[in-house]
């Protein structure tokens, strides 16, 4: 099910979207069939998926209704009333995710109507006030704190559970991870080269990307939203391992067993890029250069190599214990 | 791992004790999460000194979450509280936060929809956190009936879950505390309509005794040797009662010593309290942090 494409006629559009990132809940990686029919949410539609270079599967969309408040940067009011669409992702039967969009079109009336026209035009948001698309896009991002207006996390949550509650799935905990949140704000004019603003900093969980596209890029621009959020929590995730870990050396414990999942585990799945459209890669290039995630994997993952490497030096003189670092 | 803090009265220090021991869980190296179940007077965030929790939050708390499935806020402890101690926690300390009840909350009506809730909270605070405490009100309450419906659930087969019930060191609060777990409708009795296991639920369960008397204090040793004589009489009744009870040593997680800052102010007691300011007993302390190692420790939860 795709958005409705917004006509080149109508001026610049909106399209606003949360990604929720975590592990899906069981021991162990799972396999590629498994994947397939825990992603059956929607019966009759197919699970999309690729394998290489690691795979990678999509949930068919479903819909929400909303009838909504809208965040807008100014503050003025807004109000929106539609549909939003959301899916799930797996990454290497082990990274779930959550994404909820809604393109945010002017209403042609003042007046709600009845939802059979709204369920026509699925993951579309009509506003029944006057509002600026810039004003929208900067204010859904800016409104990340309490009583969000529309709130498409708890959309993305509401899927993430769904998955999660999978029957065959043992709900084990193999590390400990937090689950992060990337807020994206599309806006789509006529045809322009791909370029976005990426706020790393301003929450330990939170991300926002603003990206200015075509409109015809929209779901490629998506897709480069979901893996950015992937990445980042891949980072986020080896980041938290290796201070845990730092934390049971000081402390005097075995830091192995915190960082064995996480190489056995989350290190195959560093592949930035892999699932995204040529047209996207330019924005991963700027994310390289600045401020360069797979420069900061790389020495992550060394650096949790090194501290399994010294344990092993450890242990075959017998356990003495190392300087804490 | 889940840890219940529960109790058969109110007055036992239920929650300042369990919000120590979350202290000092983490103090050993551990991230925690604090959630306030305790519904109808949700006030942890005063014993962390939250100013804007002191009762439990505006919006956006536990009960809004159970009631409605708006994402509750977690409070980290490191940047909300207005003590410096639990500011400047060591660097080799875990992460500790606080999941708030809502202000003016109260008990609520039973929905379908609580438990698949509660059940997607505590499997996303697993993911996140090695020990979450879940603070539920003294008594029969309806947080601990959910409590036992979410863990008998088949979603949370793979998830450790462990009991603290906590009880004062007396008669009364002995033969209560048996109560609620042995007797009529007490967490054996309802944990098994909720499709627990008998013997593993009962091996999940440990009893932490506050407010414990030091018989070997000055105010015994060197005061009257009467009354110390009758004092050690007393003690050794309530060993036996407590035997009797089902609430004797291999049941027992740990004892919290009588400590006037438990008493006359409710609060976390920090090493400064201990070494600095002196105002609190080192023997709290050890206490508090013997209790936290217990958690995880296979030896002290063998079935027995």
């Amino acid at each position: 099910m795709n958005a409705v494409a917004p006509s080149a006629e109508q001026g610049p559009l909106v399209v606003v979207g949360e990604i929720r990132t975590c592990l899906v809940q069981n021991f162990a990686a799972l396999p590629d069939n498994f994947v397939g029919q825990m992603l059956k949410v929607v019966p009759g539609q197919p699970v999309y998926s690729s394998k290489r270079p690691v795979s990678h599967a999509t949930s068919p969309d479903r819909l929400t209704g909303l009838d909504c408040a809208l965040a807008s940067y100014s503050r003025r009011k807004a109000h929106g009333c539609g549909t939003a669409l959301s899916h799930a992702t797996v990454t290497g039967g082990r990274i779930l995710q959550g994404s909820a969009r809604a393109c945010l079109l002017p209403a042609g009336a003042d007046q709600r109507r009845a939802w059979r026209h709204y369920l026509a035009r699925p993951g579309v948001v009509e506003i029944t006030t006057r509002a600026d698309p810039d004003d929208l896009a900067e204010g859904f991002l800016a409104d990340h704190g309490r009583d969000p207006a529309l709130d498409l996390g708890a959309i993305s949550e509401r899927v993430i559970d769904e998955v999660q509650s999978w029957r065959r799935l043992d709900h084990g905990t193999p590390l400990r991870a937090r689950r992060t949140r990337v807020l994206w704000a599309a806006v789509l004019d006529s045809e322009i080269k791909p370029s976005a603003r990426i706020t790393l900093e301003r929450d330990e969980k939170v991300r926002t990307v603003r990206i200015n596209a075509s409109p015809g890029d929209l779901p490629r621009a998506m897709r480069f939203c979901e893996d950015l959020a992937l990445h980042d929590w891949l980072l986020t995730t080896v980041s938290l391992a290796l201070s845990q870990a730092d934390r049971a050396s000081a402390l005097g414990r075995d830091p192995v067993e915190l960082l064995q999942p996480v190489v056995d585990q989350l290190v195959p799945l560093w592949t930035p890029g892999a699932h995204v459209d040529p047209v996207m890669l330019p924005l991963w290039t700027g994310l390289e250069r600045h401020p360069g995630f797979t420069h900061q994997w790389q020495l992550l993952v060394a650096r949790m190599r090194d501290k399994i490497a010294y344990r092993m030096i450890q242990l075959r003189d017998g356990g003495r214990p190392w300087p804490a670092t | 791992m889940l840890i219940f803090a529960t109790s058969d009265k109110g007055g036992t220090g239920r929650s300042v004790t369990g919000c120590n021991i979350a202290y000092r869980r983490a103090l050993q190296g551990e991230d925690v999460a604090y959630l306030d179940f305790d519904f109808g007077s949700p006030t942890a965030g005063a014993i962390f000194d939250i100013p804007d929790a002191e009762r439990g939050v505006s919006d956006r708390g536990l009960h809004s979450y159970l009631r409605s499935g708006l994402e509750p806020v977690e409070l980290d402890i490191a940047t909300e509280s207005n003590r410096e101690s639990l500011r400047d926690m060591p660097p080799s300390s875990g992460r500790l936060v606080l999941v708030p009840g809502d202000r003016g909350g109260g008990e609520f009506g039973r929905s379908q929809e609580l438990v698949p809730r509660c059940i997607s909270l505590f499997n996303r605070l697993e993911q996140e956190y090695a020990v979450s405490v879940i603070d539920l009100s003294a008594g029969r309450s309806y947080a601990a009936d959910l409590a036992l419906a979410v863990t008998g659930d088949e979603r949370m087969r793979q998830v450790t879950s462990r009991w603290l019930v906590f009880h004062r060191w007396t008669r009364q609060h002995i033969i209560a505390a048996n109560g609620l777990v042995f007797g009529e409708n007490g967490i054996l009795e309802a944990g098994k309509l909720h499709g627990h296991d008998p013997q593993r639920l009962r091996d999940s369960i440990r009893f932490v005794r506050t407010a414990v008397v030091n018989l070997e204090a000055p105010q015994f040793t060197m005061g009257r040797p009467a009354q110390e004589a009758w004092s050690r009489v007393c003690n050794n009744d309530l060993k036996e009662l407590a035997a009797r009870n089902g609430l004797g040593l291999s049941t027992l997680l740990g004892e919290v010593p009588l400590d006037p800052v438990l008493q006359w102010r409710e609060q976390i007691i920090s090493d400064a309290d201990v070494v600095v300011s002196k105002i609190a007993n080192p023997a709290t302390v050890e206490a508090f942090d013997a209790i936290a190692a217990r958690l995880s420790e296979d030896s002290t939860w063998e079935g027995l």
